[in-house]
């Protein structure tokens, strides 16, 4: 499943600026400076705009300013507040989701940084007495303890045209097969946010989707001790100006996450809209020197997207598919991502004809003598499980069948609106298997000693591996010797008693003196 | 009563009386001219040389700051005000350097820009020819206002960004125009704003092209060189009309046409009744009353009524046989008490036949269908029994005028003139009949002056 993060078309002129000037009115309300007064607060060129050149600035009896009148200029610093810098939340569940396909998993949601702000406040009054005045009336305000405020800040966050684009693509797609004959207005409005709005310029050519939010009870307060300093004589004029900082903190959407699936309605995505070929780590010979080595045993430990590729492939190999579940004690060989074929919908693949992936001759031997054992778990070492989504059908009826010549075909007609996975994997508790899977197993010599190096390699440097009789025959005795010395290398798709629980990582380090 | 209303606006403290005054009004020493000094009288003494850009102004808001041009800044968030063809006073040609560490070109320049509606800002944009045939981006970065007067001219200095590749900036630029313009010098130079809505520019440089033709083709084909004045056309006699000669030559200046300087007013004065309001004096006058109670009807009269006295150079030597006179002058009481009407003659105006139709169906209608007065004649005929116009004109009653009577009386009344009609009616003239060309073309070019002076 593709997840992508993009950034939020603009941040400056829609959160920054309006943030800053939220906050800074309301100081200026509280701290009782006049909302008449001319606030500077430059822009990227840090130049004040001329006179009567913005929209509703054209007063005739005003035409330039003198530097002796009052004024309140502010610098802004913002930086990421340090304490909570790891804390984002980027993919885990965390923030709202602004849009949602629930059966086709498509999902936007912002991410946002935490920022701690100071604006730097530059106070400049017409003269002495006004400079006094309101240091006063701050002091007093300080006397009563509210030098602590709560602030409101409201602005709107825009959609990267590149969500929207791959929504229009992901839609077509829906529509084309199986579709609800919904057009892209209809279901864009159907899972969006209610509160996403369409932004436009003063001519209403150009258009911006986005969500305007507001951010309540944000706490701000002033950099000095008891009161302000005093206010100093500012050139000419008799003006007198004052500084001072003020700080809060906010969260500030900065990226849109959108995640969405590599099959829609039976059609795979566009090649643009995926991400490479993963690198899977099965394909690569891989040799250690002895302190990686000792490492990697850690690596285990690390839910990495790569570790997850680590134990089987996967097919196609873009595919990241990571089920919410799967049978006690399998190990994954191979999962495979399939659509139907529209002709012959009830023939799914043919297991030994997979295109980039080919099962040793024995295995596959083994398959065809198994195939109506293989879809029940625990019956064969190998198990076939078909997945709905992220989740395993119900084995019991069987969704599918497999023929003599590994083609599994459906018994089930499958939905072409959902995601299809087949799962065929190792099963490693053979101590579980039942319903005469044993001795199946003995019949099945060759496959039965490669399935079980695959389980446990150290079988063979303990010379516990059983012996081949007649070609392809082992006896039950080494067998069970063999299963009962079993030592699996951990899975992480194993659960039960050798599963790995997801927790803090730990580090042991051991050492010896010599 | 008890619980206060949240929405009550609260009590309204009673009038005080007016606070005694102690120091005494402020004493009024000098006397300030507020004359307002229009911006168009330091037009001629800006300094430069023009060079015609393609100007981007930033479009802001109060609490906007000024920005530079951010290609990744959605539109919604970053808008311009095209100015096409705007004229830039340049002070300081372009100055081209070239980095030698990093090869780097770097392009600047100055210029003053004329005090008309625009206002320079530091991060708006222009584009303009650079000399090699290609065109470029340019970027101002200092804006100056060179006089605290209300208006001044500002100077501004300019980099060059980037060539204007529609791949790039010119594209953005492009995008994110919110509104487009027309810089127009001779607006300028009359007093008018010089920034045309660009719709609007365009019907203007029609209007100014059908009027330039139309002064052209009346002068052309109604001056008589024979009697050296306006003689009306398709008549049997030689006929001359005082008060459309006046008017005319009111209207117009030798330099407008090569033929006016052969029109001559004929001296017909020397008679009271030609003292009157009449459409003339309601045209040129731009004054409604002037209809009101003024001349309807004319008639001719042989020259042989008018002085005989050589020393008056009189209208009955220039070789004119009858001049159109007023049948219901509107005169004062001293005129009325020596009265000095003259005998009309028995015949009157004659209306001769247009060279391509007869008068109607010359406006295309479907062009105009659905407008208020699609179905009206473009004109009505100019002979009796009123003068220039139908009595529907006189009598201000709709329906019963024509296109260019319903024109006249939205210029009379100041109210907004049809354009698409007006366009009609400068197309259709030419197939008018020559007498309505005659007398009802002044008109016409007399409102559309008007029109183009208000867009």
């Amino acid at each position: 499943m593709p997840m992508i993060k993009l950034p939020i078309p603009e941040t400056t002129e829609s959160v920054t600026r309006p943030v800053m000037l939220d906050v800074l009115r309301q100081i200026m309300q509280l701290t009782g400076i006049s909302n008449k007064t001319n606030i500077t607060y430059f822009g990227d060129l840090e130049r004040s705009k001329q006179l009567n050149s913005a929209i509703g600035e054209t007063d005739k009896d005003d035409p330039n300013t003198f530097a002796h009148n009052d004024k309140v200029s502010i610098e802004v610093a913002e930086n990421y507040y340090s304490d909570l810098v790891v804390n984002d939340a980027v993919e885990r569940p965390e923030n709202l989701l602004i849009f949602q396909d629930a059966p086709l998993s498509i999902v936007m949601k912002p991410m946002y940084k935490q920022m701690e702000a100071t604006i730097t406040i530059k106070y400049r009054t017409q003269n002495e007495n006004q400079a006094i005045q309101w240091r006063d009336y701050v002091k007093s305000r300080i006397t009563q303890k509210r030098e602590l405020y709560l602030h409101n800040v409201s602005y709107a966050f825009g959609i990267p045209e590149e969500c929207l684009y791959i929504l229009r693509e992901l839609h077509a797609l829906r529509e084309n097969v199986a579709g609800f004959g919904e057009d892209f207005d209809t279901y864009f409005a159907n899972h969006r946010t209610p509160k996403m709005t369409v932004l436009s310029n003063l001519s209403g050519s150009a258009k911006l989707w986005a969500v305007p939010e507001t951010q309540t009870r944000i706490q701000g307060w002033f950099d000095w001790g008891e009161a302000p300093e005093k206010s100093t004589r500012d050139g000419d004029g008799g003006t007198y100006t004052v500084s001072f900082s003020y700080q809060f903190r906010y969260a500030r959407p900065s990226e849109i996450f959108m995640a969405y699936p590599i099959v829609v309605h039976n059609q795979v995505i566009p090649k643009k809209l995926r991400e490479e070929l993963l690198e899977d780590h099965n394909d690569i010979e891989k040799t250690y020197a002895m302190t990686s080595r000792i490492f990697r045993s850690f690596e285990g430990a690390v839910w990495s997207d790569q570790q997850r590729q680590d134990f089987g492939f996967s097919v196609p190999r873009f595919d990241e598919f990571w089920p919410r579940m799967v049978p006690n004690n399998t190990r994954r060989m191979l999962t495979v991502l399939f659509t139907l074929d529209p002709e012959n919908p009830r023939l799914f693949m043919n297991v030994a004809t997979i295109k980039g992936r080919q099962f040793d001759p024995d295995i596959l031997e083994y398959m065809r003598a198994e195939r109506e054992y293989l879809p029940k778990s625990s019956m064969s070492a190998i198990h076939f499980g078909l997945y709905k989504n992220d989740f395993l059908i119900d084995a019991d009826p069987l969704p599918f069948m497999i023929d003599e010549n590994l083609n599994v075909l459906g018994k089930l007609s499958l939905n072409y609106r959902v995601q299809h996975h087949l799962r065929i994997s190792l099963f490693i508790d053979w101590q579980s298997l039942r319903g005469g899977a044993l001795q199946r197993l003995q019949d099945h010599g060759r496959a039965a000693i490669k399935m079980l190096l695959a389980i446990d390699p150290s079988l063979k440097d303990r010379g516990l591996l059983p012996v081949l009789i007649d070609d392809n025959f082992v006896s039950k005795t080494s067998l069970l010797i063999a299963i009962h010395n079993l030592r699996p290398v951990i899975s992480p798709t194993a659960s039960g008693p050798n599963g790995l629980m997801q927790t803090v990582q730990t580090l042991f380090v051991e050492s010896d003196r010599l | 009563m008890p619980v206060i209303d949240e929405d009550a606006p609260g009590a309204i403290p009673p009038e005080r009386p007016m606070p005694i005054q102690v120091a005494a009004p402020a004493y009024k020493g000098i006397v300030v001219d507020t004359r307002y000094e229009p911006a168009t009288s330091l037009l001629t003494h800006i300094e430069g040389a023009s060079w015609t850009v393609n100007y981007y102004s930033q479009v802001l808001g109060k609490d906007n700051a000024l920005s530079s041009q951010n290609l990744n800044r959605p539109a919604a968030y970053q808008g311009y005000k095209r100015i096409l063809g705007f004229e830039f006073k340049v002070t300081t040609p372009l100055n081209t350097n070239q980095d030698p560490q990093t090869k780097n070109f770097s392009t600047t320049g100055q210029a003053n820009v004329y005090p008309c509606g625009l206002i320079p800002n530091e991060g708006d944009c222009f584009v303009a020819d650079v000399g090699d045939g290609r065109e470029a981006v340019f970027e101002i970065t200092n804006s100056e206002k060179r006089s605290f007067l209300l208006d001044g001219a500002y100077v501004v200095d300019y980099k060059l960004l980037d060539y204007a590749e529609q791949d790039n900036r010119l594209a953005d630029l492009t995008i994110k125009t919110v509104e487009t313009y027309q810089f127009d010098r001779a607006s300028l130079q009359n007093g008018q704003k010089a920034l045309i809505q660009y719709d609007d520019y365009n019907v203007l440089q029609k209007l100014r092209g059908y009027y330039a033709e139309m002064v052209d083709f009346y002068f052309s084909r109604f001056v008589s060189q024979d009697r050296r004045t306006l003689i009306l056309p398709g008549q049997k006699y030689i006929i001359y009309d005082p008060f459309l000669t006046g008017a005319v030559l009111k209207m117009f200046r030798d330099e407008n046409h090569p033929s006016i300087k052969y029109i001559h007013e004929l001296n017909v004065f020397e008679d009271d009744n030609y003292d009157t309001a009449t459409v003339w004096t309601a045209l040129l006058k731009k004054r409604r009353k002037e209809l009101v109670g003024g001349m309807r009807e004319v008639g001719l009269v042989s020259v042989r009524a008018f002085s005989a006295n050589p020393v008056m150079n009189s209208v009955r030597y220039s070789g004119v046989e009858y001049v159109v006179y007023p049948k219901d002058p509107n005169k004062s009481e001293d005129y009325r008490r020596r009265d000095l009407s003259k005998t009309m003659a028995p015949w009157s105006i004659q209306l001769p036949p247009s060279r391509l139709t007869n008068l109607v169906d010359i406006v295309n209608i479907s062009e105009l269908n659905g407008l208020p007065e699609f179905d009206a004649p473009a004109v009505h005929p100019s002979s009796a029994p009123t003068y220039v116009f139908s009595p529907a004109f006189y009598d201000a009653t709709n329906p019963g005028q024509s296109a260019l009577e319903l024109a006249f009386q939205a210029y009379l009344d100041d109210k907004a003139y049809n354009m698409k009609l007006l366009q009609q009616l400068c197309v259709s003239y030419t197939s008018w009949a020559p007498l309505e060309q005659f007398y009802q073309m002044p008109f016409l070019m007399k409102i559309l002056q008007h029109a183009m002076g208000r867009i």
